[in-house]
């Protein structure tokens, strides 16, 4: 009855003409940035978050949640006409996606790829729904110990997962924790690494910081190595799937939806990852596995269910214990916390409205993504046409104008500008980004929990020891990250990075 | 040389810096933890896993395309790069007092023309419409403030004439 209840009230919230507004102009520009090559839902949702300061709370987390998930629509597109992936959630997609296309049956696969999505979506909806409240209420007795591990495994998680070698991972990650830490300390009141410059009082943007790393550098890396994009120039016909289409989907479907939502709970698991995962099994229990990589709709339908499940589950950290489980999420905590709005276990009794109404947004925003990603398919295709040479004048722009109006300042700009240049080194030299932003964020909170704990225990380490759940966090991610020194580990780590 | 090796040495670098600062600001004790504690122990292991890379650049499993710092630029046009992240420091440096406008009608010609460059008329009046309809989205509509000089003025009191 209360879980009756609370879907009422979100949805009295979701279906007001604002926010029915803001949800549209959330997926819809999600929709436009996954088809874009080169602008990712990160870049895009710290552009437009300072725009959103004269909007209502709810309005703008249902507008930037749309963006996410709306990113992971608009994603397949690009990967089935142009075989180049408009979303890195996406990439798996163009193995058969793009294969269906040049064998004429682009309408189908662009029709399975929003459907799966649509139902993968409602089903994560659903489980974000069910799950949320016991966990938030467990999570009421979590003390800084817990709060301290669970972080701790989740950076480690996301370290352990990231692409390349995990040294490299752990450095981006303590050079995260170093970022948070610059500006007041909230225990002390003493200034760390500020070096006299008054912008770096209140500690580095968020903002600056990830358009620099996600929006500035990518602009750098594809200035170099302008490439013309060979756009499907065939006709689209048939977006409804047939018969035999939904037969060899509905099974891929339903298991990338599960497959998703339970790898978007887990830190560092999300979008991407699900759907290499469900892309691998899909071809792995398949009776006839040598049609993958040929124009197997299995291969479109698991992988985009997956990819947009992983979004539903991926908030599910964020609303009950306060922890982003990726980048999107950090900066998602970040609006959160600029709005007044605290993520965490009193969430759901602090701002209902907040919660639910999020959750009932999603469910219209899903219905929004499968009319504007069917019927508006030609528009799509006409801005893939949009030549890059004029489209990154315009992304860096958005980011000039994004940042300084942050705090109207042109230090804010010169910040983002560095971490541009960091961000474009570090992806030369090939250390991943991504575990320098979770750290980032969660590093204030992470000190907190752990100089906390030192002081409730009276200065021993043993207090992570000796609570269960505290222990099973920090003995897990011990594990991960000595796993490397394992031969056996390390290798079969490098042949699930490789595959 | 191998590019995992100048990396680490720039980050052992930065390392050995962040553990000096996090000491003078004062690491407290695991009874009192100071405001340099989590930065002071973390900087250190920071500066191991630096070596640790800096060691096992000959044998990593990870990158192993590139032998030398020079393939990494091989082929590619970085110097397009340098000159955007250029145009977007003068930019940064410029645009409060020229204005908005203006100073966006440039980057934004000075961009289609350097990188690979569009024709002339094409850059120019995309420069214009961009830089006065951006203007208007997010100054006049958006209400973010952007730097107002002559011509940002002459649209803001047009607005308050016609509107």
């Amino acid at each position: 009855m209360e879980l009756w209840n609370n879907i009422v009230l979100g949805f009295s919230v979701a279906i007001t003409l604002e926010n029915i507004w803001y949800c549209f102009i959330g997926v819809f520009i999600g929709t436009l940035i996954g088809v874009l090559p080169g602008i990712g839902p990160v870049a895009t949702m710290s552009i437009l978050l300072p725009t959103t300061f004269n909007i209502p709370p709810t309005s703008a987390i249902i507008m930037l949640a749309g963006i996410y998930y709306g990113a992971m629509y608009g994603g397949s597109t690009t990967s089935i006409l142009v075989n180049i992936p408009g979303e890195a959630a996406s990439v798996v997609t163009c193995l058969d996606g793009y294969q269906m296309a040049r064998q004429g049956r682009a309408g189908p696969a662009l029709g399975i790829a929003a459907f799966g999505s649509f139902i993968a979506g409602t089903l994560s909806i659903i489980g974000l729904m069910l799950c949320a409240p016991p966990l938030a209420k467990g999570a009421l007795r979590f003390g800084p110990p817990e709060y301290f591990s669970l972080m701790v495994l989740g950076l480690t998680l996301l370290i352990y997962l990231a692409s390349g070698s995990i040294p490299k991972a752990l450095m981006m990650a303590i050079f995260g924790l170093f970022l948070g830490s610059v500006g007041m300390d909230g225990m002390s009141g003493a200034q760390r690494f500020t070096f006299g410059i008054l912008e770096l009082i209140d500690g580095i943007g968020l903002v600056p910081l990830v358009m620099g790393l996600f929006g500035i550098s990518e602009i750098f890396i594809n200035v170099e190595q302008l490439a013309k994009r060979e756009i499907f120039k065939g006709k689209i016909h048939g977006l409804l799937p047939n018969k035999q289409d939904w037969k060899d989907s509905v099974g891929p479907i339903f298991r990338g939806s599960i497959m998703g939502f339970l790898l978007g709970i887990l830190p560092g698991g999300g979008a991407l990852i699900s759907s290499f995962v469900s892309y691998a099994i899909e071809k792995r229990i398949s009776k006839n596995p040598e049609k993958f990589g040929k124009g197997a709709i299995e291969g479109v339908a698991g992988p985009e269910s997956a990819n947009n499940s992983a979004t539903g589950g991926a908030f599910i950290p964020l609303l009950t214990l306060g922890i982003p489980s990726n980048v999107v999420m950090a900066i998602l905590l970040g609006a959160f916390l600029i709005y007044g709005v605290e993520p965490g276990p009193m969430m759901m009794k602090k701002s209902p409205d907040v919660f639910w109404g999020l959750v009932a947004s999603m469910y219209i925003g899903n219905a929004m993504l499968l009319i504007l990603n069917l019927p508006l398919i030609g528009l799509w295709i006409q801005i893939l046409k949009v030549p890059y040479r004029i489209l990154f004048p315009l992304i860096i722009l958005f980011c000039l104008i994004g940042v300084y109006s942050l705090n109207n300042s042109v230090v804010e700009i010169l910040i983002m500008l560095v971490f541009g240049v960091i961000g474009y080194l570090m992806k030369k030299f090939d250390y991943e980004p991504a575990p320098l932003v979770l750290a980032y964020v969660i590093g204030p909170m992470l000190e907190n929990a752990l100089r906390q704990s030192l002081v409730i225990s009276n200065g021993s380490f043993a207090i992570f020891f000796v609570r269960p759940i505290s222990a099973f966090g920090i003995f897990l991610a011990l594990f991960l990250v000595l796993s490397p020194l394992l031969p056996w580990m390390r290798k079969r780590r490098f042949i699930i990075v490789e595959e | 040389m191998k590019p995992d090796k100048i990396s680490s040495s720039a980050w052992l670098i930065i390392g050995i810096l962040i553990v000096y600062f996090s000491f003078k600001m004062g690491i407290g004790n695991v009874y009192r933890p100071g405001p340099g504690f989590l930065t002071f122990w973390s900087g250190l292991i920071f500066c191991f896993l630096s070596l640790l890379v800096f060691f096992r650049s000959e044998r990593s499993l990870f990158c192993k395309e590139f032998e030398s710092i020079g393939q990494i630029w091989y082929g590619k046009k970085w110097k397009k790069t340098i000159i955007v992240a250029l145009a977007i420091l003068i930019y940064a440096l410029v645009f409060e007092h020229l204005g908005f406008i203006i100073s966006t009608f440039f980057l934004m010609v000075f961009l289609l023309r350097a990188i690979d460059p569009v024709k002339w008329k094409l850059a120019i009046l995309g420069a214009i419409l961009v830089s006065f309809l951006s203007f208007i989205i997010f100054d006049i509509w958006l209400k973010v403030q952007l730097p107002h000089k002559f011509l940002e003025e002459i649209l803001f009191l047009a607005k308050r004439i016609f509107f």
